[in-house]
């Protein structure tokens, strides 16, 4: 069969426009590579296909961590949400985090327009049927062939992967089982065999969407309204640098009337969503009707997450539990399609729909579409590097879904590193490695290498070991250089950014330095604001400690600089933390020389003597990067560490020897 | 592990020896050798410069005579700034001035890890290295399968419990966190966490129990010259050890002697009765005895029975806790002596009080088994459950600790997000026992007890 071939090779191809593709074409393209998105539908770039919600904690992280690296995630969310909160406010300031619900066609919309305005990138609407390696040869450098379903043929020199659930994908409501990558989709079937032609070895999961149903069916007076943040918040990183992304224009006018709305934040217009629960009657609709269940009759056999459990397995799993929460969530500003959040299932729809209307909210309420469970493959553990890259096939890079992981904004983490490093890599440049101590994203990408997936795989606050250096208000300041080095994000904005650190080190210097007596001055003035008196010599730092003080109370004390709120809250925040922080810091300096000290590509670890079998067989399949990440492996015991770092050390003596003695090149 | 942070291990041999030393390399290994060391006479420790003093312990109680050095990084054997303390041979001994350096900041040294920073510093050569690291890795595993045997029965049961509770609080407290808004059950952790605590105390008193079971204790005799301390010795011996005359000031010099006493491995030290004296060889030996009371783990001080109420007093003087008073030649008075009245109005502090006579076996039977109590202590309630291996009883004392923090946390209703740092680090320093990875087991301890998800 012979193929129409395109003229000139693109530098990057992208096999998806999802959350992560878009995100890869966006940043290869920025860093001056020739890209092509390829997607099944340009209506439906990053298309929301749960629920319209972005952020939360670890996720809404995530997005922030996005943001600082110039990804367009948080600023899309910015113009198209119709609802934000800061969730965890009560909690510590290191797990607060942004969640959004968006508007989910306008934030397709507004991802596409700001893909179009990407110079360097091409958007194409296909589905590829085929991926071809091919060997660099005189004259081309493309190491990849993509064959679309109408025949035409793309050649790239660096592939980047973002299938989602279309390989294979195949979707179940009850009895009926259809392929599909998402719902009125077709799936990747071919990719999928093609992968395994490679050799990748793939594994099957599992996950699921609930009902939507229509807003004018719904007895709003029986929910209990849930209202957006009274006061402005964004996933951009605007304040304090200038001002925020406006809202699309969509948003700007009124909202549908369908949805009642009692007071509209003056800041950002939005809607609340509306919580309900689950009945008596609803249960026993599940209960008798659990041989029809799918999951429970074997239909479905991917692996689903635990943390997303079916309305179904929730019932059955927590029998004494009398009711479930759900919260019903608009899926737009004008649309009346509302999500069930809360309720994912692949029961018959009939059943669905006679549960639903168990609940007395929704006693006359429509499905507009039924929830629905997906199986789809993923690529097994042990294939990636810590770029993203495939360890299989040089040029080829994997983000999202195809990597066993769930949820748009760690797909979009994974999408913006793997474009970075595709263009890194075809530069010539050094890749973007963020550590675990860095970033959520390097703790993310860390799990993906080292750990082996057993279930869909989404971030939690609690797999960030030093998850209080990682808070959602320090990300600029983690992230901006390495944005700054690669040219992700402009230099007036690096600059601002370390104007930002540099008035942040003034005020920690102030706070240190600073002492404070306790004179009757001084405890009269503390008194006067309610605070417990001194009774010995501090600084400014430890009285800032103090639970009941705050950056204004010690200011009056004292001489410190009057710096912007966001610095004064940042320094509050800190002193808070106070031994916590401290404590983390010292954990991670004293993992640092671990952590860097590389485990040499070259080295055989089959081949060490005194390695317990185990350590010596998960080390050869990971492949750590550093002795670090081989401390991290399930099945190593720090015994085996110890010979590792000697095995390390004479292999280095051995390379070293060998190339003192090795002939001169002549002449 | 294998950083820069300060590792502490006895270097020496273990079992009865007249010396033990103990060894520190890490950044920290001079400022925690300066503060649990205190030089006889004032100034610094130098590097390579021998210094005599005492280990105090937290609450400034002296633990041993001893003599340190430090060694600065690079002149060592690890290449590693380094310590060395050089102290009393008793196991006990060896393991209070460990527990010392531990509570100052120290880590208990894996298996060959002095060697392997040596290695690592480029100190020592790969052979070497190598030969010490095969050591290594069949230790561990050996370690690690005794470890599991011991693991498999009540003190698994004991741990695993412990864990579970600490397991289901740090699953609230990270579950409030990661789901906000799934109506996640209130628990008050406080209950599961002093559970915890108390059920990690109870292990931490059988391990003191079952270590001296396993590796005996020093029992020393003092009192007043004549007091009857090396009639004592023989007869608990059952033969003559010391030479036992009428006269004042016939024991000169410490005399050791190994006895079993109800199934527990002593060593029984007579020391020179102490008394004021001019003669230098008397007070030669009445140096020694003070020596010797500083190494014991049980001081048993003798007192005449018909003698001065000061000799009372003088007992009592050196560490009540550790002492057990013994009022001697009670069959000389024809009913209790007075002296015996007084001193049961001293205990406590002192540690236990019993009357006896050379010629009355029944007496010395009593004072046998006075001994092997005080020695072992209270036995822990989970009968069989206990840690004997050094590292674990560390690793559990760390879980205790960081346990101790969390419930002050949760006293002042810190925010559970800073209360699940501090249990995790209690199940950290467990797992370091049985082996288990808490970051594995977390998630699916929230997802099993807790409904949650979208």
């Amino acid at each position: 069969m012979s193929t129409p071939r395109s003229t000139t090779p693109y530098d990057v191809i992208v096999v998806g426009a999802g959350h992560a593709g878009c995100e890869a074409a966006h940043a290869a393209a920025r860093l001056g590579c020739r890209t092509l998105l390829i997607t099944i539908d340009l209506d439906r770039l990053a298309h929301m296909s749960c629920n319209p919600s972005i952020g939360g904690p670890a996720k809404g992280h995530l997005v922030r961590e996005i943001d600082a690296l110039g990804g367009l995630m948080g600023r899309i969310t910015d113009q198209t949400f119709i609802q934000i909160r800061l969730l965890n406010e009560s909690k510590g300031p290191a797990v607060q985090a942004l969640r959004a619900q968006a508007d989910k066609r306008l934030y397709a919309a507004a991802m596409k327009r700001a893909l179009e305005h990407t110079p360097g990138l091409d958007l194409r609407q296909a589905l590829v049927e085929r991926i071809v390696p091919l060997q660099p040869a005189d004259g081309s450098p493309a190491r990849f062939a993509v064959i679309t379903h109408t025949g035409r043929r793309y050649d790239g020199r660096a592939l980047v992967l973002t299938t989602g659930t279309f390989l294979r994908g195949r979707a179940v409501t009850g009895e009926a089982v259809w392929a599909a990558g998402r719902a009125g989709e077709a799936p990747a079937d071919a990719l999928a065999g093609d992968l395994a032609g490679l050799g990748f070895p793939l594994i099957r999961l599992k996950t699921g969407t609930p009902p939507r149903i229509d807003a004018r069916t719904i007895d709003f007076s029986l929910c209990e309204p849930q209202d957006g943040s009274p006061t402005p918040c964004y996933f951009g990183h605007y304040a304090p640098y200038g001002p925020a992304e406006p809202p699309e224009p969509w948003i700007a006018g009124a909202p549908s009337p369908v949805y009642p709305v009692a007071a509209m934040p003056a800041w950002r217009p939005q809607l609340p969503c509306f919580l309900i629960h689950t009945t008596d009657a609803f249960h026993e609709i599940v209960r008798r009707n659990l041989h029809r269940a799918p999951l429970f009759t074997g239909v479905i056999e991917g692996v689903g997450p635990r943390y997303c459990p079916s309305i179904e397995d929730k019932i059955v799993r927590f029998q004494d539990k009398p009711a479930h929460g759900m919260f019903l969530e608009p899926e737009g500003w004008h649309t009346t399609e509302v999500y069930v959040q809360g309720c994912n299932t692949s029961l018959p729809e009939d059943v669905q729909w006679a549960m639903l209307r168990s609940i007395p909210a929704l006693q006359r309420v429509e499905l507009m579409r039924s929830g629905y469970a997906i199986e789809y493959d993923a690529i097994a553990a042990g294939e990636l590097t810590a770029t993203l890259a495939a360890r299989r096939l040089d040029g080829l890079f994997l983000a999202g879904q195809i990597n066993g992981t769930t949820g748009y904004e760690e797909a979009a983490a994974q999408g913006l590193l793997a474009g970075i490093n595709a263009a890194c890599w075809l530069q010539r440049r050094a890749p973007l490695i963020l550590r675990r101590d860095e970033a959520y994203l390097g703790v993310l990408v860390d799990d993906l290498v080292t750990k082996a997936l057993h279930e869909p795989y989404r971030m939690f606050t609690s797999r960030a070991e030093h998850r209080l250096l990682l808070r959602h208000d320090t990300a600029d300041l983690r992230l901006a250089p390495h944005a700054a080095r690669l040219g992700l994000i402009d230099p007036q904005h690096a600059a601002r950014v370390e104007q930002r650190r540099a008035a942040l080190g003034r005020v920690r210097a102030a706070l240190e330095q600073q002492r404070i007596y306790p004179s009757a001055a001084v405890n009269a003035r503390l008194r006067e604001r309610g605070i417990a008196e001194l009774l010995h010599e501090t600084t400014a730092a430890l009285l800032l400690r103090r639970p009941d003080v705050c950056y204004a109370d010690v200011r009056s004390l004292t001489e410190l600089p009057d710096e912007a709120p966001h610095i004064i809250a940042q320094a509050e925040t800190e002193a808070r933390y106070g031994g916590y922080l401290e404590r983390q810091e010292r954990e991670v300096a004293r993992t640092q020389r671990m952590e860097q000290h590389p485990v040499p590509d070259d080295l055989d670890v089959a081949r060490i003597a005194g390695l317990r079998l185990e350590a010596r067989q998960v080390l050869a399949r990971v492949r750590p990067r550093t002795v670090g990440q081989a401390s991290r492996l399930a099945g190593v015991n720090p015994a085996d560490i110890a010979v590792l770092l000697v095995a390390i050390r004479r292999h280095e003596q051995q390379r070293a020897a060998a190339r003192a003695t090795a002939p001169e090149p002549g002449p | 592990m294998l950083t820069s942070d300060t590792i502490v291990a006895v270097a020496t041999a273990p079992g009865a020896a007249a010396l033990a030393v103990i060894r520190l390399s890490g950044d920290a290994a001079h400022a925690i050798v300066a503060a649990v060391f205190r030089p006889r006479r004032a100034g610094r420790l130098r590097p390579m410069r021998l210094r005599y003093g005492w280990v105090v312990d937290g609450h400034g109680a002296l633990v041993d005579e001893v003599l340190a050095v430090v060694m600065r990084a690079p002149h060592s054997y690890t290449a590693e700034d380094m310590a060395e303390i050089s102290c009393h041979g008793g196991t006990l001994v060896v393991q209070r001035i460990i527990a010392c350096l531990l509570a100052a900041g120290a880590r208990a040294a894996q298996p060959g890890e002095f060697t392997l920073r040596a290695f690592l510093n480029g100190r020592i050569d790969l052979t070497r290295a190598e030969a010490v690291m095969d050591v290594v890795a069949a230790r561990s595993e050996r370690a690690l399968a005794l470890a599991h045997q011991q693991l498999r029965g009540a003190l698994g049961d004991a741990i695993g419990q412990l864990r579970e509770e600490l397991l289901g609080a740090l699953a609230y407290c990270t579950a409030l966190v990661d789901f906000p808004e799934d109506g996640v059950d209130a628990l008050e952790v406080g209950e599961p966490l002093r559970r915890a605590r108390a059920a990690a105390q109870r292990l931490l008193d059988g391990a003191a129990h079952a270590m001296r079971v396993r590796e005996g204790a020093r029992v020393v005799l003092c009192g007043r010259p004549n007091a009857g301390k090396s009639s004592l010795l023989n007869a608990l011996l059952g033969h003559d050890r010391a030479i036992v005359t009428p006269y004042a000031g016939t024991t000169r010099d410490t005399i050791e002697a190994h006895a079993d006493l109800g199934g527990l491995a002593l060593t029984l030290v007579d020391t020179a009765g102490i008394a004021p004296t001019d003669d230098p060889i008397e007070a030669l030996g009445i140096e020694r005895s003070h020596q010797a009371i500083a190494s014991a783990d049980l001081i048993v001080a003798l007192v005449d029975a018909t003698g001065a109420v000061a000799a009372l007093h003088e007992a009592l003087a050196h560490d009540p806790a550790r002492t057990l008073l013994v009022l001697t030649k009670c069959d000389r008075w024809p009913e209790t002596p007075p002296l015996v009245a007084l001193a049961h109005a001293h205990a406590p502090p002192c540690a236990g009080v019993v009357a006896v006579s050379i010629h009355q076996p029944a007496t010395l039977a009593a004072c046998a088994s006075a001994i092997t109590t005080i020695v072992l202590g209270a036995p822990a309630d989970d009968a069989g459950a206990a840690l004997t291996r050094p590292r674990h009883r560390d690793a559990l004392r760390r879980a205790a600790a960081a346990l101790d923090v969390a419930l002050a946390g949760v006293a002042e209703h810190r925010s559970p997000d800073l209360l699940a740092l501090d249990i995790h680090d209690a199940v950290l320093a467990l797992d370091e026992i049985t082996g288990a990875h808490v970051d594995d087991d977390l998630l699916a301890a929230i997802f099993s007890r807790f409904c949650i998800g979208k």
